[in-house]
């Protein structure tokens, strides 16, 4: 078997993102790829607005420019929905709202917040979490120049940071708004992917984070999935990195607390002491490293990382071309959420908190014609048992029923997250390896001794959506893993 | 119309306005405390509400009582007797319960009958929660440091802050993992943490109930385990953790109080409540009582939650217009019942045994944290949880003083109860039906209970908020949540006990460290009056 300087497991975003940067830099790498298809659990995201802009530039990608998903239509029971126009400078407009202009404003004020926090954390994302105590005047200085970031927003602002960073949305909502939809809306961007509710303290931080990572609160910069994936894949391919695809890597082989390369399903074994594994911390620590090769303490720490996924994935046909009632159909192409008040989303929240999922789910969903791929929430890993999937189908039926026209569903499809933990080697199914919350980012994610992109194995490192900066399409996690390997 | 200036008025007799004014007494000044109610105490009363029974009708245990404050004002001089209870216990459906007890061997036991493993985990679990205190305790003493000023106050603050964090390990500092250990412990949810190490569902349950007290959150939102901690941190006779009744209901703790300012030249004015705070030139002045009377004085404090203080006794165009927001945005959710029981007799429990020194202490009515966050659930949608936390102790089984021979007086406290009931408000018949779901929980784990009961009274949010003063019934004077905990508390860039008016000051739990009985907030408001007037004291807190 060849001689490979990097071996990196998974062909996710970040997998390839990583092949690709080292191996521009020289490196000899191999990917290894249990599926037939690269992409891993991008391939859930028919588009995506995180992919950092940086990243393209690093490593050359060719990619058209973005697609903006101009509309974002919150329906409302009642039909009167609420449709938000966002422009080129992510400036909004109220197409058509019900909400007084009192709200209207007090809505766009809030948002004014809410981005300018997200661009101080923003600044944060390009570097590998400092450590506390590390002794090291490096660390120490990025760690100041993280607080004086936050305090150029001047007083006022940073108190307001300091404050809202463990307070939960429905309250700063419901603090300033009135009208049920615009509340819905933005607690939509806080909760989706987390096991969080609008009123857990906590749900600001995801909402700032997650407008961080998308460079907008609605995450509406999109590009074509497929087109990042391939894009990325083709500039491995250009640098000449080596693909093994539908084969599994079965554990590492470890001597010395060194790796020395992987063992694969079918017996093969392929050597390499320097190995990435983009996979969650759970699956790399306790499948491929193995509970037996790791202290006490560690293993507690990896199996207290929280990562119960909570959305499902769903698509749907319907017979004829879908319209939506009182809807002009120049918003067809609109984002559309169904989260129509707190009250409705923290219900839904309080099944997940108990592993069930509620009968009056949220949806955020696009229509293409006579489909629609919907993100589910919340719709709870389960550790026993299966969810019943024909119940969930009616369950969601009857909320587009309300909604759609002289038209019937005949096929959906769901992937809960135990598919997605099957099919992409993601234990608990989480979208973003595990929870985004403030006790598992930056410098403790995913937990104390690893959150460096390094492990205690002497050339493993890990670099998935397990580390920082955490979930999304970014490939950021991929680029600081890979200047913290070529460091060393 | 009476004229006296006075240098201090404190308005609001509760513990922590008490301690504001004692202290200041000390100092040689002026004080005087003004109570609305004929008897000081605020939620730290005791009272003969049914004749013959001493009611601890709000707050019911202590611990977190400031042993320096104990000290300061030699309140075991004026009477204050704290008796350290033997254990605590939770009692569950299927007839069994779960006890802590002091003796630590006792405790092994009782928890191996439920898991072995966990009865391991134990000593790991106090051994870092105590870690936590250690930490903690020095902060609850500190005036918040403004992390937003370059003050030089406030950056030797921040800087003190940050010792903990920075000393070397060998010099009691926190190593690396600690630090991340404490930001999580003040981040987590309590069910999380406690999930890390245990397996009992009813091992969790009997720990996580004094992370809901008095909070809007449940067991599994994150940042109740910070409320844990905020619990745990009290002593009683040097044990850190532990809890007791003080002798003659908690009006004790505030009589002695009392007693101490009178010993020091303070004066107490009750029956007097305060319509107004009179502003003139962004200057406070004096205050206007209820009955037209006008009294002066140079500094006045008020004991009054933050809402209660500005929103109803300063004038709103007194106040900055971002402040008045942010006040009216203040969180103080109550989500606490109680009912206070005479019983002719002592009750007998179906599942703890005649004797044992469990049933002496803390009992918990409860099977599982899903069960604490189903009754959060009922509570988020405005109904008293169907299934309710309930909290009981019976003082009198030690302390002969507050009830007749061979009767008794029971303390329950109950999680959760909204302060706006759905569907028609808070009627005297709906209280009557909440106290009747809560004393037939109770029942249903006793043979005799129900046939005991000679008197109850039946306190909501409303109660609390009417009697008290407390605004929507929050026990804390303020929700404990990071939002609104110590640089935040209770207005960002007002945590130090100063107001946006000149010579106003706050000193009730709306401010840092929050509430419990500890004191910590009227000395720490104390300390700060004293700088301001460049008078010194020597004392053990101050």
């Amino acid at each position: 078997m060849k001689n490979f300087d990097i071996i990196i497991i998974g062909a996710g975003p970040n997998g390839l993102s990583a092949a690709s940067y080292l191996s521009k830099s020289g490196k000899k790498v191999l990917v290894v790829e249990k599926n037939e298809k690269v992409g891993g659990l991008a391939l859930y995201a028919d588009s995506s607005s995180s992919l950092s802009k940086k990243v393209i530039d690093q490593l050359g990608l060719k990619i058209n420019a973005r697609k903006k998903r101009t509309f974002v239509t919150s329906l409302n029971d009642s039909f009167n929905h609420t449709v938000l126009e966002i422009d080129e400078n992510n400036s909004i407009k109220f197409n058509e709202c019900e909400a007084s202009l009192e709200d209207q404003n007090s809505f766009l004020k809030l948002v004014k917040k809410y981005n300018l926090f997200a661009k101080t954390l923003s600044s944060f994302m390009f570097n590998t979490p400092p450590r506390v105590k590390s002794g090291n005047k490096s660390d120490l200085w990025q760690l100041i120049s993280m607080g004086w970031k936050v305090r150029k927003l001047g007083k006022k602002n940073m108190r307001e940071l300091l404050r809202v960073i463990g307070l939960n949305i429905a309250d700063d909502l419901e603090d300033n708004l009135t009208n049920d939809n615009l509340m819905g809306i933005l607690c939509n961007e806080a909760v989706l992917g987390s096991n969080l509710g609008p009123r857990s303290p906590g749900s600001i931080l995801t909402l700032l984070y997650s407008n961080a990572i998308n460079g907008s609160i609605f995450r509406n910069n999109n590009l074509d999935t497929e087109q990042i994936i391939s894009s990325i894949e083709q500039s491995c391919h250009d640098r000449g990195v080596e693909f093994l695809k539908s084969s599994e890597v079965k554990k590492l082989l470890i001597n010395n607390e060194t790796v020395t390369g992987i063992e694969m399903n079918d017996q093969n074994i392929i050597e390499s002491s320097t190995i990435i594994s983009t996979l969650d911390p759970k699956t790399t620590y306790l499948n491929l490293i193995g509970a037996d090769r790791l202290d006490t303490d560690l293993i507690r720490r990896v199996t207290n990382f929280r990562s119960k996924g909570n959305v499902a994935k769903v698509k749907i046909e319907f017979k004829n071309i879908i319209k939506i009632k009182n809807l002009d159909e120049k918003y067809i192409g609109s984002k559309f959420i169904y989260a129509p008040n707190i009250k409705y989303i923290e219900h839904a929240f309080n099944n997940n908190k108990y592993n069930n999922y509620s009968k009056k789910p949220c949806l955020e969903f696009y229509i293409d014609n006579k489909n629609i791929s919907a993100n589910l929430y919340y719709i709870p890993y389960l550790k026993n048992g299966s969810h019943d999937k024909k119940e969930i189908e009616s369950n969601i039926q009857l909320i587009l029923n309300n909604f759609i026209d002289n038209n019937e569903l005949i096929k959906f499809e769901i992937d809960t997250p135990n598919e997605m933990e099957k099919k992409y080697n993601t234990s608990g199914g989480h979208w973003h390896h595990g929870d985004m919350e403030i006790d598992q980012l930056l410098m403790i994610r995913p937990f104390y001794g690893s959150a460096q992109y390094e492990t205690p194995i002497n050339g493993l490192y890990i670099c998935g959506a397990g580390t920082h900066p955490g979930g999304g399409i970014t490939g950021i996690n991929a680029i600081n893993a890979s200047k913290q390997l070529l460091k060393k | 119309m009476s004229k006296s200036i006075y240098d201090v008025a404190i308005i609001g007799g509760g513990h922590n306005g008490l301690t504001t004014a004692c202290y200041l007494a000390k100092a040689g000044l002026k004080v005087v405390v003004i109570e609305k109610q004929s008897y000081v105490g605020g939620a730290a009363v005791s009272r003969e509400i049914h004749p013959g029974w001493t009611y601890s009708n709000c707050s019911y245990v202590c611990s977190l009582l400031r042993p320096e404050i104990f000290r300061d004002l030699e309140l075991s001089k004026y009477g204050l007797q704290i008796i350290p209870y033997e254990g605590s216990a939770s009692m569950l459906d299927d007839g069994r319960y779960y006890a802590h007890y002091n003796d630590h061997d006792l405790t092994y036991r009782s928890i191996a009958q439920f898991s072995k493993k966990d009865a391991e985990a134990y000593d790991r679990f106090g051994k870092d929660v105590m870690r936590q205190c250690k930490i903690i305790k020095p902060l609850l003493k500190m005036t918040p440091p403004d992390p937003t000023s370059f003050a030089p106050k406030d950056i030797m603050g921040l800087l003190d802050f940050a010792k903990f964090f920075a000393a070397k390990d060998e010099l009691g500092g926190l190593g690396e993992k600690e630090i991340y250990d404490t930001i999580r412990f003040w981040t987590m949810s309590v069910r999380d943490y406690l999930e890390e190490y245990f397996e009992s569902d009813i091992v969790k349950a009997h720990l996580a109930g004094s992370a809901i007290i008095g909070t809007a959150l449940g067991p599994y939102s994150p940042g109740s385990a910070y409320v844990l901690l905020h619990h745990y941190m009290g002593e009683v006779d040097g044990t850190v953790g532990a809890w007791g009744y003080s002798r003659g209901g908690m009006g004790s703790i505030t009589k002695a109080m009392a007693a101490s300012l009178k010993a020091s030249g303070g004066e107490i004015k009750a029956g007097s409540p305060v319509t107004e705070i009179l502003i003139k030139n962004n200057k406070s002045y004096g205050i206007v009582l209820e009955n037209g009377d006008e009294i002066y004085a140079n500094k006045i404090v008020s004991n009054l939650d933050v809402k209660r203080t500005f929103l109803k006794v300063v004038e709103k165009k007194e106040l900055p217009e971002d402040f008045y927001n942010a006040v009216k945005n203040f969180k103080i959710r109550g989500s606490s019942g109680k009912l206070n029981i005479a019983l002719d007799d002592l009750p007998i429990w179906k599942s703890i045994p005649e004797g044992d020194p469990a049933g002496t202490g803390d009992l918990h009515i409860t099977q599982s944290i899903e069960e604490m966050e189903g009754a959060y659930d009922d509570w988020k949608d405005c109904r008293w949880s169907s299934l309710p936390y309930v909290d009981m102790c019976i003082p009198s089984i030690n302390d002969p003083t507050m009830a007749p021979q061979g009767k008794h007086y029971m303390s329950v406290f109950v999680q959760y109860v909204p302060y706006n009931l759905a569907n028609g408000g808070w009627t005297e018949d709906k209280k009557l039906e909440f106290g009747e779901h809560v004393m037939n929980r109770i029942g249903s784990y006793s043979t005799n209970f129900n046939d005991i009961i000679n008197h109850a009274e039946i306190r909501t949010p409303k109660e609390l908020e009417q009697e008290v003063g407390l605004t929507e019934g929050n026990i804390f004077q303020g929700e404990l949540t990071m939002d609104q905990l110590m640089f935040n508390r209770p207005i960002p860039g007002y945590a130090q006990y100063k107001t946006p008016i000149k010579n106003l000051y706050m000193c009730g739990s709306s401010t840092h460290p929050g509430g419990g009985v500890m004191g910590a907030p009227g000395a720490n408001a104390a300390r700060e009056i004293l700088i301001d007037l460049r008078k010194q004291i020597n004392t053990h807190y101050i």
